[in-house]
C-alpha cells in the first residue's frame, strides 16, 4: 500500500517536473540567482503542487500553469528573502523584485492601456507577493475564498478583508483623483 | 458600492486576469521547448553590490528585444545560423550549428570607463562575462554558450531589429527603442555569444575583433 502511494505521489511529481521543470528552474534561478537555490525552490514547489494535486486536474490547463507558476515563484522569493537577511551586500527590495519577475504583467502597459492614473499604478506595484496572488486566483482563476484558502493557507476571512482593503485603498486614490 | 470602489474593482479583476495569462503564457513554452537544454544564467555565489545590479543580471538573462517586420511560420523564422520561434509576447533563439562550440572568448578589448568585473559559470557549457561603469552604474556582459542546443528566451517588445555582416561574422542586432541598450547575437566556431549593454556598433565590432581564447576556462 505505501509504495502504491509512493509511485502514485511520484507519478504526478513527475508529470508536473517532467513537462515544467526547465520552466520552472529558469523562474526560480532568476529569482534567486544560482542553480543551488532554484533546485530548492523546484523541489519545495513540486511538494506544494503535490500536496494540491486536487486543484490541477489536467496539467495543461492554464489555471494549472498559473497554479505551477505561482509555486515555483513564492518557494524561490522564500529563498531570495532568506538570502537577503543573510548577506549583508544585498538590498533586496520587496517591491522591485516581484515587478520585474519573469511572466509578471508589465503594469506600466497595463497603466496605458487601461488609461488610470499613476498613482493607481504606484499603488499595484505596491501590492505585497500574497496580495498579488490573492488577485490572480481571485479574478485570473476565478476560485472562491474558501479554494483560495486551501491553497494560500489563510482563512477564507481574512482573505475576504485582505480584498476588500486592497480595493478600498484603491478607491481611495480614485476618489482623490475625482475631486 | 460607490463608482470609486466599481472602478477599483474592475481595474483588480482586469490585472487579475493579464497576471493570470501571463502566468498561463510562460509556462506554455514548456510544450515546445521540453527536449532543449535550457539556457539559463546562473549566479555563482560571490558578493552582490546591490539590488539593482541583480535586475540588469535578469532583464540580460531574457533578453529583450522585439522584431520591426517579421513574418514568421509556425515552424519559426531562420536568420542566418540561428532559428527564430515567435511566441506571444516573447521569442526562443535556437542556434542551428551542427556541431558544439569547443572555445570561450574573452575580449582583450574593454569598453572606455568600464572595467572588468567578473566571470559567472552559468553552466557547464555557458559563461558569462560582465563589466562595470562605476561611475553611472551601467554595465555590459558578454554571454557564451558552447552547446548547439543552447536556447535564449527574449520579450519582442520594444526592440527593433536588423542583420549586418561584420567580417567573417553574420550578427543580429537588437537595438532598444528607448535607451541607447544594444544586444547583438553572433557565433564565433560554434560558440554562441550575445553582447549586451549601452555600446555603440563601433564598440561591439571592437569587441569582437579583440576575441581570444580563454585559457583559464
Amino acid at each position: 500500500m505505501i509504495s502504491f502511494l509512493v509511485s502514485v505521489i511520484k507519478d504526478f511529481t513527475e508529470l508536473i517536473s517532467d513537462k515544467y521543470k526547465a520552466m520552472m528552474m529558469k523562474l526560480s534561478i532568476q529569482i534567486t540567482g544560482n542553480r543551488e537555490d532554484a533546485e530548492e525552490a523546484v523541489q519545495d514547489a513540486l511538494l506544494s503542487a503535490h500536496r494540491n494535486q486536487n486543484k490541477i486536474t489536467d496539467i495543461n490547463s492554464a489555471e494549472a500553469r498559473n497554479y505551477i507558476y505561482t509555486v515555483t515563484k513564492n518557494a524561490a522569493l522564500k529563498i531570495r528573502m532568506k538570502q537577503a537577511k543573510h548577506d549583508a551586500d544585498v538590498t533586496f527590495s520587496d517591491t522591485e523584485g516581484f515587478i520585474n519577475i519573469e511572466g509578471q504583467p508589465d503594469i506600466d502597459a497595463f497603466k496605458d492601456e487601461y488609461g488610470f492614473s499613476e498613482e493607481v499604478a504606484d499603488a499595484l506595484k505596491l501590492l505585497s507577493n500574497e496580495d498579488r496572488d490573492l488577485i490572480c486566483f481571485y479574478y485570473g482563476a476565478g476560485y472562491s475564498y474558501r479554494e483560495i484558502s486551501e491553497l494560500m493557507g489563510i482563512s477564507p476571512q481574512t482573505l475576504r478583508k485582505r480584498m476588500e482593503r486592497i480595493k478600498a485603498k484603491l478607491a481611495e486614490i480614485l476618489s482623490k483623483e475625482n475631486v | 458600492m460607490t463608482k470609486e470602489k466599481a472602478e477599483a474593482e474592475r481595474i483588480l479583476s482586469e490585472y487579475g486576469r493579464r497576471m493570470f495569462d501571463s502566468h498561463a503564457r510562460y509556462f506554455s513554452s514548456a510544450d515546445e521547448i521540453s527536449q532543449a537544454e535550457t539556457y539559463v544564467p546562473v549566479r555563482s555565489r560571490s558578493t552582490r553590490r546591490i539590488a539593482k545590479r541583480a535586475l540588469i543580471l535578469c532583464a540580460t538573462m531574457i533578453l529583450i528585444m522585439s522584431l520591426a517586420v517579421v513574418a514568421a511560420s509556425a515552424l519559426g523564422l531562420q536568420i542566418f545560423n540561428y532559428k527564430f520561434d515567435i511566441k506571444d509576447g516573447f521569442i526562443v533563439i535556437t542556434s542551428l550549428d551542427e556541431e558544439n562550440g569547443s572555445h570561450f572568448y574573452r575580449p582583450e578589448y574593454i569598453v572606455e570607463s568600464y572595467s572588468y568585473n567578473e566571470k559567472i559559470a552559468l553552466n557547464d557549457s555557458s559563461y558569462y562575462y560582465t563589466y562595470v561603469n562605476d561611475d553611472n552604474n551601467l554595465e555590459y556582459s558578454i554571454e557564451e554558450s558552447l552547446n548547439k542546443d543552447s536556447i535564449m528566451y527574449i520579450d519582442n517588445e520594444g526592440y527593433d531589429n536588423y542583420k549586418e555582416t561584420y567580417g567573417e561574422y553574420e550578427l543580429v542586432v537588437y537595438r532598444d527603442q528607448t535607451s541607447p541598450r544594444i544586444i547583438v547575437y553572433m557565433e564565433k566556431e560554434g560558440t554562441f555569444i550575445a553582447i549586451n549593454g549601452h555600446l555603440s556598433m563601433d564598440q561591439i565590432h571592437r569587441i569582437i575583433d579583440s576575441f581570444v581564447i580563454d585559457d583559464s576556462i
